[in-house]
């Protein structure tokens, strides 16, 4: 009964279930020794916006993690864990 | 970022003609004394936006005159996140309030015939709503 509740409630009000990928931005930005801050003000965005990523709350659109990857001179692939969504 | 310093300078025009309309109605109805209650709430809420107004004047203001202060604004106004939180909200939204109206339309028809057509026709325009504007999304995008 809980779980189809669960079930009703997400359907209706869009919450829960979303997966997101897995990156390396935290590491990347402690190897760097750069803050959330910068690299949010080098690629354009807030500084919740790069948290969310790295705590794998939000996924980054595919122009943003191409301008993380630029920033890192990295590839996408490099940085984000695409592994889980190619199983499925 | 001179377009958006040019749309930052339009907002700052629209909130003064807007303060300055606030401004003349307020002394029009007080010059011809009308104090009744449809007024009085009218003009109390004009003031109200009036101040939100004010102070995003300032703020744009603010934006206009350092560079970095209107790149902060502009980031926080073009934040994929925030676009993809706004989606979440507008989309959540509107079905609490389409079973909101549905919930209170299956209690109200026990007590009054008016308040459920009310109702009934208020869950219907927010579903044609939803139904239009989901057929007009996926069409544009």
């Amino acid at each position: 009964m809980q779980s189809e509740l669960y079930l009703f409630c997400k359907v209706c009000f869009a919450f829960g279930g979303d997966e997101y990928l897995k990156s390396k931005i935290a590491d990347l930005r402690k190897q760097k020794k750069i803050t959330q801050e910068e690299l949010a003000n080098a690629v354009g965005v807030t500084r919740q916006t790069i948290t969310s990523i790295e705590v794998e709350k939000y996924t980054a659109s595919l122009v943003l993690a191409h301008k993380i990857a630029e920033y890192f001179d990295s590839t996408i692939e490099e940085i984000f864990d695409f592994s889980d969504g190619e199983e499925q | 970022m001179e377009n958006y310093r040019r749309k930052v300078r339009n907002r700052i025009i629209i909130a003064g003609i807007y303060c300055a309309i606030v401004l003349i109605l307020t002394a029009a109805s007080a010059i011809a004394g009308l104090d009744d209650s449809a007024t009085s709430f009218g003009l109390g809420f004009g003031v109200g936006i009036g101040a939100v107004a004010i102070f995003f004047m300032i703020k744009y203001r603010g934006a206009l005159k350092s560079e970095d202060k209107l790149k902060k604004l502009y980031i926080e106004e073009h934040d994929e996140r925030q676009k993809h939180v706004n989606a979440l909200v507008g989309r959540t939204g509107i079905n609490v309030l389409i079973l909101s109206f549905a919930l209170a339309m299956l209690i109200s028809h026990y007590f009054s015939q008016t308040i459920f057509f009310t109702l009934l026709a208020a869950t219907l325009f927010t579903v044609a709503v939803k139904a239009i504007l989901g057929s007009y999304y996926n069409k544009k995008v």
